[in-house]
């Protein structure tokens, strides 16, 4: 009986059915609908889709793609520009990242220019390894040949410029170099020989053996080879740039009124900064009163040269006032540097 | 090629359309939209026939489909407690014996009686007995509409059949005899 009423139950439930003209209305709907492939609705947020913009395209893999990479590359670059010899991007930085940069300079002025810009940058991250203590042979022999290279490459594109307005723009790269080179040498024997004396003076406070210190003292004070070769790049530059002043001995006196502005420019700075007794008696500070000195003192002998009639002389002497002027206000500048940061680690010392 | 296809599309049509519409106005329990609901199902299987999507088993999908279409209508059609959306119940389904009813929908006392035997059911076991039962789906076909492996969509068919066994007073020879 059960069995009869569930079969029923279940014949009942089956006979609900649509009426013919349901059916026939439904399908019609269904099959009378052209746009079969409904547009999608455009997301708001399709313009950020990256997904959605590389079905569109397969072009966009060549572009995108291409432009993460260099972007990400770009990022380490960017980050190699502030390494230091001891860093791992340091060799990405000089062998790859600046050589690619010289590549582009088109002109011998740009290329000079820029080669004289990576030397003095050879030598401010050699004043910051003796700084931190972290200037060893390795790290001096590096920077040593870079600096080298640096000078060639500036003394080939001096060598090459012919024309006139190139010579006089050469003129002033040479100057500017040789300033730098000059200053910055005289900034890093001042402060390897400061960061020897604490040394030493560590060293005595440790009690330690005398053959011990010794050998230590010997081990840690270096002969600074940098400062060296870049005097004696300054003096190759030098050189070489007074090969190629004779052509410009008729501008001399245009010339010499530049120099002595800068001359004057120069003293009036140093004057206001013993008004202002910004300095102290630090050694760099010292020698750059005594570099303008040497500037005025040039520019004296230059005139007196011209009016004897030596004129090839009278313009080297020129050039070599207008260098030390220059020195003289680089010095000072790194000389407030020095200051500063010593008051910055006697404050750093007397917190600990 | 297009008219294979429109033939495929109206055979399935033909078979079918009863079985969904059925399975549609036992859920909404209101004709016009147990209809909307049968439109919308097949002019989904239209656009797949016309993609040339791969549909193995045609009733399988027509019901996968049914089944999140009324989903979807209960969503809209009430908003639900916090208290049910934090349940952590894990069947996704629809209660809709808890505002209609489905005594007008069957003329026959038996059928009646039947389907409100299996609406007493847990929701679990209420929709694999009804596509085994009414639309005699295989284990398989109602593990694929519910989501669910053949094992388990054969596990809540039985312990379903016990229940509505105990339930309506069916005796398990009679149930037996229907193959279930």
């Amino acid at each position: 009986m059960n069995d009869k009423k569930l079969k029923n139950g279940i014949d009942e439930i089956k006979n609900i059915v649509m009426t013919n003209a349901e059916k026939k209305h439904i399908i019609d709907n269904i099959l009378s609908t052209s746009n079969v492939n409904p547009k999608a609705i455009k997301s708001p947020w399709s313009f950020y889709s990256f997904i959605l913009i590389t079905r569109k395209s397969q072009l966009v893999y060549y572009i995108v793609i291409p432009l993460i990479i260099l972007l990400s590359s770009g990022g380490v670059v960017f980050a190699s520009q502030d390494s230091l010899p001891d860093s791992i991007l340091y060799p990405l930085k000089v062998n790859v990242v600046e050589p690619i940069g010289g590549a582009l300079k088109f002109s011998l002025n740009k290329k000079a220019k820029y080669e004289s810009s990576l030397a003095t940058k050879r030598l401010v991250e050699a004043e910051t390894l003796v700084n931190q203590g972290k200037l060893d042979k390795i790290k001096e022999d590096k920077i040593n040949s870079l600096l080298t290279k640096h000078t060639n490459a500036l003394n080939l594109a001096i060598n090459e410029s012919t024309s006139e307005d190139v010579n006089e723009e050469m003129s002033t790269v040479a100057t500017d170099f040789r300033a730098q080179m000059n200053a910055h040498a005289k900034v890093l024997d001042v402060l390897s020989n400061e960061k020897e004396s604490k040394k030493e003076k560590n060293i005595e406070i440790e009690k330690e053996t005398e053959i011990e210190t010794k050998a230590k003292a010997e081990a840690d004070i270096s002969d600074i080879k940098i400062s060296n070769t870049a005097r004696l790049s300054a003096d190759k530059i030098k050189d070489s740039s007074n090969n190629k002043n004779d052509k410009k001995i008729k501008n001399f006196k245009e010339k010499k009124d530049k120099v002595r502005f800068i001359v004057e420019d120069a003293d009036k700075n140093m004057n206001s900064v013993i008004v202002n007794d910004k300095t102290t008696n630090d050694p760099v500070s010292e020698d750059s009163y005594k570099k303008l000195d040497q500037a005025k003192a040039y520019l004296y002998d230059a005139d007196k040269k011209d009016e004897e009639g030596k004129h090839e002389e009278a313009y080297t002497s020129l050039l070599d006032s207008l260098v030390s002027a220059k020195e003289a206000e680089i010095l000072l500048k790194e000389g407030q540097k020095i200051e500063k940061n010593k008051e910055i680690m006697n404050l750093i010392e007397i917190d600990d | 090629m297009k008219k294979d296809k429109k033939s495929t599309f109206e055979a399935i049509y033909k078979n079918e359309s009863d079985a969904i519409f059925r399975f549609c106005l036992l859920r909404v329990s209101n004709r016009d939209q147990a209809l909307d609901l049968v439109q919308e199902t097949f002019l989904r299987l239209w656009q797949s026939l016309q993609k040339d999507e791969d549909i193995l088993n045609s009733k399988a999908f027509l019901f996968t489909i049914t089944r999140h279409l009324i989903i979807d209508y209960y969503r809209k059609k009430k908003s639900i407690p916090f208290k049910d959306m934090a349940s952590t119940d894990e069947e996704e389904g629809y209660d809709p014996a808890n505002d209609i009813t489905t005594d007008n929908l069957i003329s026959g006392i038996e059928g009646r009686y039947l389907l409100n035997k299996i609406n007493e059911l847990p929701q679990s076991y209420r929709e694999p007995l009804y596509l085994r039962f009414v639309e005699d789906l295989s284990p398989p076909e109602i593990g694929e509409i519910l989501g669910v492996s053949a094992n388990a969509a054969s596990v809540r068919i039985n312990r379903g059949l016990e229940e509505l066994r105990r339930v309506s007073g069916y005796s398990k020879d009679d149930l037996n005899k229907l193959n279930i």
